[in-house]
């Protein structure tokens, strides 16, 4: 394989300039620091995709697979400790579908390295035809990561997930340190409104156990712009951030959710006001990195624009 | 006191390696400055009972008194 045709300008996991594949941060904290190529040419032509299809709450015409990783070299499996998420042309109504997960991967880029947001291990790799898919990490049985949806029907069987606020009771019932996990659910929660995360509902989201056996907040394992895509609702939970949300003075006027509606919603679930200042403040410091990293995505400048448009549309309501 | 001191040590790192949190935001969320942070991970100050269950109760940790035996 001619690996130099396949070079890029930058690390296709942290998006680093001056990487022609994968950085060393992106190599350890991915394939525990295995030299593992970004191009995938023996596995695309060898490797049988049927039974590695991981089954789970897909959209716009993704497919996930599961990944093992021997030595330096990527295989299917479907009990691998990696997860490759990819979308066939063609597939689906969405606009810029192929680009879903090099959207992703700009979004979760984004969580961890300005937002300082927990999550999960990530990269970009490609096929020889070019197409993107995202391979990530996952979460391993001894987490038993449990989404709140499947809380929720556990907690209160036949009545379903239908605000923010609710995740935030569930793990008041369920975590031992509950004002880290609310904390760490609030950055998400932010988060997702901000990258326009329509697509992010309970099942994006969830508690891991501890060594100790107490749940903590799982960290961020899918976020995507959905606007790139297609129209877009404020939140993917019907209810929103709380009950009466929408009927603050700050939502009538703007017809959409501002730093009022962020900083109640803070306050309802229990973090201290100066916690709630610290997090929004923190988001709109960010605005200047987050454009860098959006002109350095993998994505097609069209499509960097229309995330730049929409990430400063809610900025400004967070200021 | 001197034996609390180190189980105190222990338990505070051991539990915020656990819950994957900084000391920067620990001391954010206890209120307790970062300084008094450190000193109780390295087994160093002379820290408050309140200090102590306040740091404790945001790593999920309850204390508890019990009789001698």
């Amino acid at each position: 394989m001619n690996r130099t045709a396949y070079s890029t300008p930058r690390c296709p996991g942290t998006l680093k300039k001056g990487f022609e594949t994968y950085c060393p941060a992106t190599l350890r904290n991915l394939f525990g620091g295995r030299q593992v190529f970004h191009v995938l040419p023996d596995f695309y032509r060898e490797e049988t995709w049927e039974p590695a299809i991981i089954p789970g709450p897909h959209h716009g015409g993704q497919s996930w697979y599961g990944i093992n990783q021997l030595k330096n070299r990527l295989h299917t499996d479907i009990g691998g400790r990696l997860m490759l998420k990819t979308v066939f042309p063609g597939t689906g109504n969405l606009r810029f579908s192929i680009e879903q997960p090099a959207n992703e991967h700009l979004c979760l880029q984004l969580a961890s390295q300005v937002f300082d947001i927990d999550t999960i291990p990530n990269a970009l790799v490609f096929f020889p035809d070019g197409q993107p898919a995202l391979i990530t990490g996952t979460f391993t049985p001894n987490l038993q990561f449990q989404d709140f949806n499947s809380l929720q029907h556990k907690l209160v069987p036949g009545k379903p997930l239908i605000t923010y606020r609710r995740m935030a009771e569930i793990i008041d019932a369920l975590c031992a340190a509950a004002l880290i996990a609310k904390e760490r659910l609030f950055r998400q929660v932010v988060f997702s409104w901000l990258m326009t995360n329509g697509w992010g509902h309970g099942k994006f989201y969830g508690l891991v156990k501890t060594s100790r056996g107490d749940y903590t907040m799982a960290p961020l394992y899918f976020a995507c712009c959905q606007r790139l895509h297609e129209l877009s609702s404020e939140l993917a939970l019907p209810g929103g951030l709380y009950e009466g949300d929408t009927a603050t003075p700050a939502f009538r006027e703007n017809g959409s959710y501002t730093r009022n509606e962020f900083t109640s919603y803070g306050n309802r679930i229990g973090l201290p006001g100066h916690i709630v200042e610290n997090i929004l403040n923190m988001f709109v410091n960010g605005k200047e990195k987050a454009e860098k990293l959006i002109g350095l995505a993998f994505l097609p400048d069209e499509a960097k624009a229309i995330i730049q448009f929409s990430f400063n549309e809610k900025w400004s309501r967070l200021r | 006191m001197e034996i609390l001191l180190k189980q105190l040590q222990e338990l505070s790192v051991l539990r915020r390696k656990e819950l994957n949190i900084k000391q920067e935001e620990l001391s954010g969320l206890t209120g307790i400055a970062i300084r008094t942070i450190r000193d109780i991970e390295k087994g160093k100050g002379n820290p408050s009972l309140e200090t102590i269950e306040k740091l404790m109760g945001v790593l999920g940790i309850q204390l508890t008194f019990s009789l001698r035996k």
